[in-house]
């Protein structure tokens, strides 16, 4: 379980790097897609509501995005409560309302 | 006892917040954000060059046609450009023959310091730089490219690297003028790499294809660098004064380092 979750936070802290560093040369009209979040979006629209996966990568890709990014209010911590409160925003109506096949293995 | 999940998340939310004025308030963000950009450096750098590698390989191939266009026309200002470098060499050579006659020393233009861009923030347009407060760099200091175009001014400095805050930023504003011409305003980003000349007075003729450079007021930029050419020019009856659309000089594609002004002599 502590092996996962170590992929989890090391895959989104490459994703960050490639997305300030990489994916920079390949924008279209000065837009670049947000690879981070998307990927917390698919982690907590497709793994269960009963695993902290979603919060876990939420909490990560957003102390990413806090660290590399550069802020409009300067306040570090802005991307992390966004992400963390979507997350769990995300898990709420799932676990009441919508019924979608999740990925069990994780 | 059992915690019920909504508490759960509400300690959570809660405790997320209070760490992170904790942060913000005691400025130990600063040393966080150090860390990462330090151990991540080289990985940026290197994800940096691949990105520019490949880009520059399928533009390649894209504008193969734009490419061949544009390479008769600079292979045309080419061979002007080498008339008039000929006429200014002379010029040079008399203003020195002058500047020694009346013994006037002349002065180096800036105090430099070489930086290696490290990552982009397209959403900002700013950058980070690999030099920071150890370095002497300071917040407000000017950035130009090695072919003295302007790039922006230092943002937030950290121990190792520092935030650019590009021309084009929408907070980014500084007093221009348009070269050989007597008409000056006011150059505000706009975003994505975009920026226009305002407040121009409305009986100055301006046209496209004029370069804009930067003016001594205000002291934010040294005088005299090149910001960008107009590409369009919008005047109304209603307005008074005239706008005008500014292509920057700067590739941010093609940019590998900048130099960071740490001293400039102020216009007298």
């Amino acid at each position: 379980m502590l092996k996962k979750i170590l992929i989890l936070i090391l895959g989104l802290y490459f994703l960050t790097l490639l997305q300030t560093s990489f994916s920079v040369f390949f924008d279209v009209r000065g837009m670049v897609p947000n690879l981070v979040f998307i990927a917390v979006i698919f982690f907590n629209l497709f793994t269960s509501s009963r695993s902290w996966w979603g919060e876990i990568s939420a909490f990560a890709g957003g102390f990413y995005l806090d660290v590399f990014s550069f802020s409009i209010t300067g306040f570090f911590g802005l991307y992390t409560l966004i992400l963390v409160s979507s997350a769990l925003f995300i898990r709420f109506i799932f676990k009441r309302y919508v019924k979608i096949p999740v990925i069990k293995k994780l | 006892m059992r915690i019920s999940p909504k508490l759960k998340i509400g300690i959570i939310v809660i405790a997320l917040i209070t760490v992170f004025v904790f942060l913000n308030l005691t400025g130990f963000s600063k040393p966080v954000k150090n860390f990462f950009y330090s151990f991540s450096q080289p990985i940026q750098k290197t994800l940096w060059k691949t990105g520019d590698n490949v880009s520059d390989f399928f533009g390649g191939i894209l504008e193969i046609k734009i490419m061949k266009k544009e390479l008769e026309a600079v292979y045309l200002e080419n061979q002007a450009l080498r008339g008039q470098i000929a006429a200014l060499k002379e010029l040079k050579k008399e203003n020195e023959d002058l500047r020694n006659a009346l013994n006037i020393g002349l002065e180096k233009d800036f105090e430099l310091e070489l930086a290696q861009i490290t990552g982009k923030d397209v959403s900002q347009d700013s950058i980070l730089v690999d030099k920071g407060s150890k370095d002497g760099i300071l917040k407000g200091f000017p950035v130009i490219t090695s072919q003295k175009i302007l790039l922006g001014r230092i943002g937030e400095v950290y121990e190792n690297f520092s935030e650019v805050i590009l021309i084009s930023n929408k907070d980014s504003s500084f007093s221009a003028e348009i070269q050989d011409k007597d008409a000056s305003g006011i150059v505000k980003g706009e975003g994505n790499l975009r920026l226009y000349l305002d407040l121009i007075p409305k009986n100055k003729e301006i046209s496209k294809g004029e370069f804009v450079i930067t003016t001594a007021l205000g002291g934010i930029f040294p005088k005299g660098i090149l910001v960008g050419e107009i590409t369009e020019v919008k005047k109304t009856d209603i307005q008074p004064f005239q706008t005008a659309e500014i292509k920057p000089s700067f590739k941010i594609e093609e940019l590998d380092s900048v130099f960071i002004i740490k001293h400039f002599a102020a216009a007298k």
